[in-house]
């Protein structure tokens, strides 16, 4: 058996015991064609490879739980895929949240306001938000900030599917899976139902009286 | 639709479903009104093929990236699925999905990011050191032409014997008057041939 075979079996057998073998270790292990041929085979048998079984704790610690958190968010929200594409353009651009939101109102020429910026962002992330009231001033300013064009995060913020997409949908959605959380605290996917969801951060009363920061974010 | 349309399914039961009922299992329960039921089908399909994305990202992309790429490729397929843009077979659309974002990757040259720690929202952790040089063979092209080379037959005892883990004598019983000898010729053939295409782009390149 050659060393590209032998380190392909190694990492078979390992990845069907239900571990998590780093392919990258392998690689190292091998140079030149071997190691371009060893690239080929372990891909092409991951292509191949069985799903993983449902395991509720395992999901608990892995990777893909945020990944279901941000995409339910985005499947329930009024504000396409931002749940899941604003978080990761603000981590790409090494952000925090209080320093964006910082840049965001001083674009904006909010600075006064900046409490409301920063709960009208959060709602962005959160999916809360209708897309379609976010103002053309508000995409270029963030878009500026995160590296990113507007017309992407305009694009992005289309709702999934013919998703819910009306006001604050994503509010009662959130206030729903709260009750189905509490109502079940040992569901397994209570761990992705984030409380944060639950309207902490509840939008303006409809027939409240507007101020520019409200139309800049819910105007259009 | 009222939530009287849809009967919500267990989670052993949603656990057997194929991705494509999963995903049709999701848009029910998300047009019947009922996100617990199908947040966990999302979480069943998202976790069934997260170790698997994740490893082909690994294949071509730093330590540090690939849960970012698998995310994003997770994300996009799924994002597809819903839009109505996905083609075929959702395992193969996320397949091209993950390969599509590492050629994303390889192309922006961005600077490596961190994950939010889970500290909370506004910690960083130290900044990774970008020491990985990609590795930019399209491998898969090279054993999808390897394999579309073969007749059939040949094609499965390579499936399960070079690329599936299986041992020559299982291939021998899945393929129909194949002895192990074959099987150990055909799998010998095939990586000659694997290795003249990947020396061919090497050469190419």
């Amino acid at each position: 058996m050659s060393d590209v075979e032998r380190l392909l079996r190694e990492f078979i057998e390992a990845h069907e015991a239900g571990q998590s073998p780093d392919p990258g270790e392998l690689l190292d292990r091998a140079e030149g064609t071997d190691r371009r041929e060893l690239t080929a085979l372990i891909d092409a048998y991951l292509v191949r490879a069985p799903r993983r079984r449902w395991d509720a704790a395992a999901f608990k610690t892995s990777g893909a739980a945020p990944v279901v958190e941000g995409l339910s968010r985005s499947l329930a929200g009024a504000g396409g895929t931002w749940p899941t594409l604003l978080p990761r353009l603000r981590a790409r651009a090494r952000l925090r949240r209080a320093e964006l939101v910082d840049r965001l109102a001083a674009a904006l020429g909010a600075e006064q306001r900046r409490e409301r910026v920063g709960a009208y962002y959060h709602e962005m992330e959160q999916g809360l938000l209708p897309a379609a009231g976010v103002s053309a001033r508000v995409l270029d300013a963030l878009a500026a900030i995160l590296g990113e064009s507007a017309d992407a995060l305009r694009e992005a913020g289309a709702a999934l599917g013919g998703g819910p997409g009306g006001p604050y949908d994503a509010a009662a959605f959130a206030r729903t899976a709260k009750a189905d959380k509490l109502a079940d605290p040992g569901a397994a996917d209570a761990v992705f139902l984030d409380e944060s969801l639950a309207g902490d951060d509840e939008p303006p009363a409809p027939g409240g009286e507007w101020d520019e920061v409200d139309r800049l974010f819910r105007g259009g | 639709m009222g939530s009287h349309s849809f009967q919500e399914r267990s989670e052993s039961e949603l656990s057997d479903l194929s991705d494509e009922d999963l995903i049709d299992y999701i848009r029910t329960a998300r047009a019947a009104d009922v996100p617990r039921a199908g947040n966990l089908a999302l979480a069943i399909l998202v976790f069934a093929h997260w170790d698997n994305m994740v490893a082909r990202a690994r294949l071509r992309t730093p330590r540090e990236e690939v849960e970012d790429v698998a995310g994003q490729a997770l994300e996009g397929a799924i994002q597809s699925a819903f839009d109505g843009e996905s083609v075929g077979q959702f395992r193969s659309w996320l397949n091209t999905i993950v390969d599509r974002r590492v050629v994303d990757f390889h192309r922006k040259q961005r600077v490596s990011t961190t994950r939010i720690p889970d500290g909370g929202d506004d910690e960083w952790g130290e900044e990774p050191s970008i020491d990985f040089e990609g590795d930019t063979v399209d491998a898969r092209r090279a054993i999808e032409a390897a394999l579309e080379e073969l007749g059939e037959d040949h094609r499965r005892v390579v499936e399960i014997y070079v690329v599936g883990g299986g041992s020559a004598r299982d291939a021998a019983a899945q393929v129909e008057s194949m002895s192990e000898a074959n099987v150990h010729q055909i799998g010998s053939r095939f990586r000659r041939r694997l290795r003249e295409l990947l020396e061919g782009d090497e050469a190419s390149s």
